[in-house]
């Protein structure tokens, strides 16, 4: 028992370094990507598109936007999209990519309003809410953090 | 001598990472960043300031503690294990954005008036996950060097130097 302190002692100092390597880097990479994929773009970073289904007459909208990896380690970007009235979402659309250090991968998330909810809500007098969310995970996923805008309609 | 040079080192480099460096930081950081963290922490940036100050001479304190005491008595083991859960509770209240209890999954709303509202979340639990495991070996560390340390070691040591003298 009386030699476990030594080796212990090294582990622990190992178990220190990952310690300060992990968050360190992990955080590093998270906002390296986020700068790099949000604020960064010549024409702005992210890209929206809308069409109309001419047979239901429901409304999809496409949000695009290029992950740019400028961190250490592999990442993980999640987007979410939600349209919210009364309390319901009547509208939601989710997706995400993984980007390897240096890499760049285009993301786009699309969400449909069916022709009733653009009607009573978007083109009457209750305007949704609008939820855009954006997680950003790192080191075998396990390190992240991420931001959920709520704009009111 | 050594244990003297020793303590004195750990008391300085204690009172720059938790004093002398947040304060230096803190007087670099643009004022909107400062109500910013205020309102994500839920503290303000003096009060933040004050807690790391606080920590920064409780350790301070039990490394001088640890230095005047014989290095195998229950006082210096106390102050290593007072030491590591005082750091790991440090780590609990950062990872947590000031909420310990978040075990490093915090989640803040902050406000922003007829526009709507932001939400924060930062996970780290990976993080507070490493800090428990550390705590827990340097306890054990700790443990295993009062139990099974050459407590006569100390008795001996001051007789030697002596010798030479007679």
């Amino acid at each position: 028992m009386r030699n476990w302190a030594k080796p212990l002692g090294i582990l622990i100092l190992i178990l220190e370094i990952t310690l300060v390597a992990a968050t360190g880097l992990s955080l590093y990479t998270n906002l390296q990507t986020l700068g790099a994929s949000l604020i960064s773009g010549d024409d702005g970073p992210i890209h929206t598109q809308e069409s109309e289904d001419p047979i239901t007459g429901a409304r999809t909208f496409t949000i695009g936007l290029n992950v740019t990896n400028k961190g250490l380690l592999e990442v993980l970007f999640k987007l979410r999209i939600k349209a919210i009235a009364e309390e319901r979402v009547i509208a939601e659309g989710e997706g995400s990519r993984r980007v390897p250090p240096g890499g760049s991968e285009p993301l786009s998330v699309s969400f449909t309003v069916s022709k009733d909810d653009w009607e009573r809500y978007v083109g009457g007098s209750l305007r949704p809410d609008a939820e855009v969310g954006f997680e950003i995970r790192s080191f075998f996923d396990l390190i992240g953090f991420g931001v959920t805008l709520r704009m009111r309609g | 001598m050594r244990r003297g040079i020793k303590t004195a080192v750990s008391v300085i480099v204690d009172l720059i990472i938790f004093i002398l460096l947040p304060n230096f930081i803190a007087s670099h950081i643009p004022p909107e960043l400062t109500g910013m963290i205020a309102q994500v922490l839920g503290l303000s940036l003096q009060n933040v300031l004050l807690i790391l100050a606080a920590a920064g001479i409780v350790l301070a304190s039990l490394s001088i503690v640890k230095g005047i005491s014989s290095k195998w008595s229950t006082v210096s083991l106390a102050a290593s294990i007072i030491g590591s859960v005082v750091i790991f509770v440090l780590v609990l209240f950062f990872t947590g954005l000031g909420d310990p209890l978040a075990f490093g999954y915090a989640m803040r709303t902050v406000s922003t008036g007829e526009m709507g509202s932001t939400q924060i979340l930062l996970d780290l639990r990976l993080t507070v996950f490493l800090a428990a495991v550390l705590m827990i070996l340097s306890i054990t560390r700790a443990v295993i060097k009062f139990r099974y340390g050459p407590r006569g070691e100390e008795l001996k040591a001051p007789q030697k130097g002596l010798n030479p003298q007679l």
